[in-house]
């Protein structure tokens, strides 16, 4: 009897086409997308037909948590820092250049002023956990303080001010709120803005789309 | 694929030839773009967020009384927002119309959804709606015309361009520079400009009627901001033209009052 030979068969892939599905994938991942930003809550915003997009850059967003907590957030680093010293100047108090730089690293900060400097000098990992443990304890160490009067006591006013002094007419104004927020602390952000003539701002949704 | 055939040329010796593979393995190369895929996928977002734009009044202390506008009371609509998802609607002033809200029925109670809040403001904005309405169908068609318009006016520019370049010793070179300028300057609007001009065409057709309902929103604290923005969605949807927020007022939780307690409560009230 003949020996029945097997052919051996290599097992070999060639992946140069899955190589090239992914490349080309990747490319468009890298050239579509924006980095999300760090926030310190995730807040689900409420839907609306509304199809206007936010601009890119200029915007200050004021983020509302559920509990009425107000975080601050500017898209340029060096715009935030700028601010900073001139809010910083308002109430008296001077930063470092170090502190500074530590304040460019914060996307987006939710801190009495008089409490910054304390704020700054802890590290970014410490400084995540003192906002989580203060925010699941509804305690008001963090958070932008405001208040229905036109005095320093009402912090936000005077960082939107002083953001619209620097920007001019540059700047957006968004606020982006939790669905279950309550209405008075939307109306004492809106208060606020009302009285320093911010009279036009966006407020940040969800697209959904209405039946017929 | 990734294999090349070398042929040596049979010059060496005949009949023996080396084939040379060159295979190069892109599996590694698979695992790291598809790490790098995970990791866009994860840390970025695609879209970007949807915004609503408001136009708040400015505070009441900067308007003196005698510029501010009247409403006729035909076309004011008080929409009231209360706590727990609830939603009435007042027509008119009722304080004139029955001081002692002995009629519980002028407040109606609506709900958040097609056929609440948004079928009645339908019902009250006809006119706007349905030429809202028209106007979208039409709208890739007006956008056609538009295209077409734009790419007519491009001819005419190149034939402008043209007649230019022909003549280029009879006109002196500053007014060809303006004249180029007025020519890139009409290429330019393009896609934007249509997109700006719906928005303002928009806005013209809502306030064509004159007898469009005008809405005071008054938010009652018990609400959340879910609500008031769909009802300031509502607005969007049924082609408002004019709205406002408002705080609430006792007179409105006086109303409510009455029209949950079917009348009960007004009733007690003036017994007092």
């Amino acid at each position: 009897m003949p020996k029945v030979k097997v052919k051996r068969k290599s097992t070999l892939i060639d992946m140069t086409a899955m190589s090239d599905v992914t490349v080309l994938l990747l490319t468009f991942f890298m050239l579509t997308s924006t980095f999300i930003q760090k926030e310190p809550v995730q807040v689900s915003t409420p839907a609306s037909v509304s199809e206007i997009k936010i601009p890119d850059v200029n915007v200050l967003q004021i983020l509302v948590e559920p509990n009425g907590k107000i975080f601050l957030s500017m898209d340029k680093q060096d715009d935030r820092t700028a601010i900073l010293q001139k809010v910083g100047g308002l109430y008296g108090i001077e930063f470092t250049p170090e502190e500074l730089k530590k304040f460019k690293l914060i996307n987006s900060f939710g801190i009495s002023i008089k409490n910054m400097k304390q704020f700054l000098a802890l590290e970014t990992a410490k400084q995540d956990e003192f906002v989580n443990e203060n925010l699941k304890a509804k305690s008001n160490r963090v958070g932008i303080p405001v208040d229905t009067t036109a005095n320093l006591s009402n912090e936000l006013r005077s960082w939107v001010r002083e953001a619209r002094y620097y920007k001019d007419k540059d700047l957006a104004i968004a606020i982006k709120a939790d669905r279950t927020t309550p209405y008075p602390d939307i109306k004492l952000v809106m208060s606020t803005l009302q009285g320093i003539n911010e009279n036009r701002y966006n407020l940040i949704t969800s697209l959904k789309t209405i039946k017929e | 694929m990734a294999e090349i055939q070398e042929k040596d040329k049979g010059d060496k010796k005949k009949g023996k030839q080396k084939k040379m593979h060159i295979h190069v393995d892109f599996t590694p190369m698979v695992d790291m773009n598809m790490l790098l895929i995970c990791f866009f996928m994860l840390a970025t977002s695609m879209s970007k967020p949807q915004t609503m734009e408001i136009v708040m009044p400015a505070k009441e202390t900067q308007i003196d009384p005698a510029s501010q506008m009247k409403i006729a009371d035909s076309r004011a609509v008080t929409v009231l927002i209360d706590g727990d998802n609830k939603l009435y609607y007042y027509e008119g002033d009722p304080s004139k119309t029955d001081p002692k809200y002995e009629d519980y029925n002028t407040l109606k109670e609506s709900s958040y959804g097609a056929e609440g809040l948004r079928s009645y403001l339908i019902g009250r904005n006809k006119k706007v709606v349905e030429l809202l309405r028209e106007f979208k169908d039409n709208r890739d068609s007006i956008q056609a015309h538009t295209k077409n318009l734009q790419k007519q006016l491009n001819e005419l520019n190149e034939q402008a361009k043209a007649i230019i370049v022909e003549n280029k010793g009879n006109i002196d070179a500053k007014l060809r520079v303006k004249l180029d300028s007025i020519a890139t300057d009409s290429y330019k609007g393009g896609e934007g400009s249509f997109m700006d001009g719906y928005k303002k065409y928009v806005n013209e057709i809502k306030k064509s009627d004159d007898h469009s309902p005008i809405i005071v929103i008054k938010v009652s604290d018990k609400a959340t901001y879910e609500n008031l923005i769909d009802v300031l969605d509502e607005m969007q949807i049924c082609g408002i033209p004019t709205y406002t927020v408002v705080d609430i007022t006792p007179q409105d939780f006086d109303l409510i009052e009455n029209y949950v307690t079917k009348g009960e409560y007004a009733k007690s009230k003036s017994r007092r």
